[in-house]
């Protein structure tokens, strides 16, 4: 596997982490534009446990995944009352607040003659834990790969829960959940919540790989670009976000053809694709529909 | 004399700021939706002047014309596209993505069309006047008259015309306002053209102030009508408008007293506490008690 | 006259009408009777124009409508007010009226003034409230302001469905008056009701709906010597 191929497809895998956890509010029936904003302090978190203090990865992952879990919560905390587009908008502050923190923070080290910390629009550079343990590209895409597996495996167990029917009733009708006796805020807090701690886990091995991470990675764009992947794939089971990464990232590697004219063929092929999709290619009708079928053949 | 300074300052670029969330507010009070391409569509308007420019000549005033009608075409593409085919309840996350993937293709079309980073635009040069120590700068004085012609017309078109009566009826209820004989279908169409329209002013304002454009000014124009918008109120006109002199005001005093790297601190920062604090905006209604927030999940 | 031939239509795959005919004479009150579900909404909405029906025919003086869209339907002069009182709550009682006379040409405008002038002599309580948003007004308030909007149009037929839903008693027997006091000003008036002794008073006749057919057709005389209208719509045993 050459180089380039395997280390896009560890991106494909790294942002599949970010588009599940968008997917993880929609279940609930938020959207979010701010999910770049556990993915980051998730990297930030890993950066700084395994080049500032030598931590291991393990440690630093389940930190990671804390933190960005804590910091969902807080803003969940936050805004619980507000839902659709203010809760979109509050979640988007919230991320450019943090991203804006992270280019004012400047705590630059020396660690053995290397330049690392937090050291505003500079970044942290130098999280070398891939170096030093000598993993190549292919480990560290073998590596993502198999928490991708196994974080997709639990979701799939997760689905067919009464955790999960309930959460999907609270993100379609929050009023008819509550005269069933269902709390939606409880499942909104724990969603929102559980949406953090895969962003963050996801922004730990991010950090991990790209060795550098600077506040301009974690924009806006790649938020929205997350919740698009979700939207694209449908919101029908935990495989849909990763269709619309594959869609995305594989449809732009494949039409490099065209170079700068990429994302005027892309914006219009995605709108068009809605059209014809409304609901995502992996819609609930559709999966539903699927699973009675492949139900009928097992009679 | 510094505060009064600034003051003034602030709530004249506000003016511009006021005008993109009047944009925003018209497109959210008709569709309930938010248009993410809003700002990519003024940007397109910018780019298309620009480019344009040479063949047309007519200096400052082609340049507005071809901006206004740009943005207000660009806004109809993404009706079109991004809008009308997803009217249903349903529908509100697919027009959202949509309208995203159509942000980042006007972008792409933007940057073809300026080759460059940074393109010169048209500037408007007007002496400045000054009285008793205050300073106001003529393109500022310019903005604000634009602003409150813009306003006026919007104001007029929306409470004098058959059209603006359609418009108000069916933003409080499409249903009821077709059944009552309204051409509803077009609607969306025209909405977004004016939208267009009011954000084309303002684009051109805030570009031949800035005398020149970039490609981030898309993003850039979408969070400032957004935030306004935000700010004032969703859906409703005077808060837009108060939203946008406000941000233009808080924004002015941040610059001067902390810095410019703490305007957007304080501009996220402010929103986030309104939304915390008193979701419906400054002007909104009080979105908990009207129940009204079930029905705008978008 | 509004007729209707062997009208049926369709949710997808449910047949809400399944071949209904009935006639409203002109200058005369018609009343809908029948349970929940039996398909009368979905008779004045496919009269409306809002539906579109699956088969049959919608002749209004002798004009074929089905299948017509909702704004050509009321300019033919046939006007529809919803259930549930749907007016435009963040407008002015004003502007709610002025909406109702949007179908009527510009040049009108003096007689949309006067039209205006009008309501507000029959429903001068709306008067009152001329420049209040119409969500501030009580329930049935907010019936005479449907009922005031449709008229704006000027229309010939008022198709109307249950203005008594969910109003107290003596509010009732307002929105009754208005429509005898409508009626007699020469306005024809389909009535979808699910009130039967309240219909007896102004209707001139009446068709019972059950399960997208027509039941029972017949003058009120008729109908209160009908033992199951009788006991189902008039509470007698």
């Amino acid at each position: 596997m050459s180089l380039y191929v395997a280390s896009t497809l560890t991106n494909v895998a790294l942002i599949s982490f970010l588009a599940l956890s968008a997917y993880l509010v929609l279940v609930v029936g938020e959207v979010s534009f701010g999910q770049q904003a556990f993915f980051a302090i998730g990297a930030y978190v890993t950066a700084t446990v395994t080049a500032i203090f030598g931590g291991h990865i393990i440690l630093a992952l389940f930190l990671s995944t804390i933190a960005g879990g804590l910091a969902a919560l807080l803003l969940a905390a936050l805004v619980i009352r507000l839902s659709g587009l203010y809760f979109a908008i509050a979640s988007l502050c919230f991320a450019e607040l943090l991203r804006l923190t992270l280019l004012r923070i400047r705590i630059p080290l020396e660690i053995d003659g290397r330049s690392t910390g937090m050291d505003g629009p500079e970044g942290f550079s130098n999280i070398r834990w891939i170096f030093e343990n000598d993993f190549e590209v292919t480990d560290f895409l073998i590596l993502t790969v198999v928490c991708l597996l196994a974080l997709l495996l639990l979701l799939f167990y997760f689905e067919r829960t009464t955790v999960m029917l309930r959460a999907r009733l609270v993100g379609r009708d929050s009023l008819l959940a509550q005269s069933l006796g269902v709390r939606p805020d409880h499942y909104r807090m724990a969603f929102i919540g559980l949406s953090g701690m895969v962003a963050g886990f996801g922004g730990a091995l991010f950090a991990l790989f790209n060795t550098h991470i600077e506040p301009q990675m974690f924009g806006v764009m790649l938020g929205v670009h997350a919740l698009a992947y979700t939207v694209i794939g449908g919101l029908g089971a935990p495989l849909g976000p990763l269709i619309g990464v594959g869609i995305d990232i594989g449809l732009l590697e494949s039409i490099r053809a065209l170079s700068e004219y990429r994302m005027i063929a892309f914006g219009g092929l995605v709108a068009v694709l809605l059209i014809i999709f409304p609901q995502g290619l992996l819609s609930p009708r559709a999966v539903n529909r699927l699973w009675g079928r492949i139900r009928r053949r097992d009679v | 004399m510094d505060f009064l300074q600034t003051s003034i300052d602030g709530l004249l670029f506000g003016s511009a700021y006021a005008l993109l969330a009047l944009g925003f507010s018209l497109i959210f009070g008709i569709m309930k939706r938010i248009n993410l391409a809003y700002g990519s569509s003024l940007l397109f308007g910018g780019a298309l002047a620009v480019w344009l420019e040479p063949i047309i000549g007519w200096g400052a005033v082609g340049v507005f014309l071809v901006t206004v009608l740009g943005a207000a075409f660009a806004g109809i593409y993404v009706e079109r596209l991004c809008f009308s085919p997803h009217l249903g309840k349903t529908g509100v996350m697919a027009s959202m993505i949509a309208s995203f993937a159509i942000w980042m293709q006007l972008d792409e079309i933007s940057s073809q069309l300026l080759p460059h980073r940074t393109h010169s635009f048209a500037g408007i040069d007007i002496e400045a006047v000054s009285f008793s120590g205050i300073i106001l700068r003529g393109d500022q004085i310019l903005h604000f008259w634009v602003a409150v012609v813009a306003i006026g017309a919007l104001y007029w078109t929306l409470y004098r015309t058959r059209f603006g009566l359609l418009l108000r009826a069916s933003a409080d209820d499409p249903d009821t306002a077709y059944l009552l004989g309204g051409k509803v279908a077009r609607l969306g169409m025209a909405t977004f053209g004016l939208a267009g329209v009011l954000g084309g002013i303002a684009a051109f304002l805030i570009l031949s102030s800035d005398g020149q454009i970039t490609p981030h000014f898309g993003l850039w124009s979408t969070f400032k009508g957004l935030i306004a918008m935000m700010l004032g109120g969703v859906g409703s006109l005077p808060g837009a408008i108060v939203g946008g002199l406000l941000l233009g005001f808080a924004e002015a005093h941040v610059t001067f007293y902390l810095g410019a790297e703490f305007r957007d601190i304080l501009t996220f920062g402010l929103l986030l506490l309104i939304l915390v604090l008193r979701p419906g905006g400054l002007l909104g209604e009080a979105i908990y008690r009207t129940g009204r927030l079930a029905a705008e999940r978008i | 006259m509004l007729s209707i031939e062997n009208l049926s239509t369709s949710y997808g795959l449910i047949r809400a009408l399944k071949g209904v005919s009935l006639t409203a004479e002109d200058g005369k009150v018609t009343c809908i009777l029948g349970p929940n579900g039996a398909g009368k909404t979905t008779l004045l909405f496919t009269a409306a124009g809002i539906l579109k029906p699956s088969s049959g025919s919608v002749k209004f003086d002798g004009a074929e409508l089905a299948g017509s869209s909702a704004p050509r339907i009321l300019q033919q002069g046939l006007a529809l007010v919803p259930e549930n009182r749907l007016v435009f709550p963040q407008m002015s009682v004003r502007d709610n009226l002025l909406a109702g006379a949007y179908i009527r040409h510009r040049s009108e405008a003096t007689e949309i003034a006067e039209d205006l002038e009008n309501m507000f002599d029959r429903f001068p309580v709306l008067k009152e409230r001329e420049e209040q948003t119409a969500g501030t007004l009580s329930g049935g308030e907010q019936q005479m302001l449907s009922v005031a909007r449709a008229l704006m149009s000027r229309p010939k037929m008022l198709l109307l469905d249950e203005p008594s839903l969910g109003l107290a008693p003596l509010i009732v027997d307002e929105i009754f008056s208005i429509i005898r006091q409508m009626n007699n000003d020469g306005i024809s008036i389909l009535l979808v009701e699910q009130n039967a002794v309240k219909a007896l008073e102004v209707a001139d006749h009446f068709y019972l709906l059950d399960q997208g057919k027509v039941a029972f057709s017949g003058t009120p005389g008729e109908m209160a010597n009908d033992d199951v209208i009788k006991r189902a719509y008039l509470g007698e045993h």
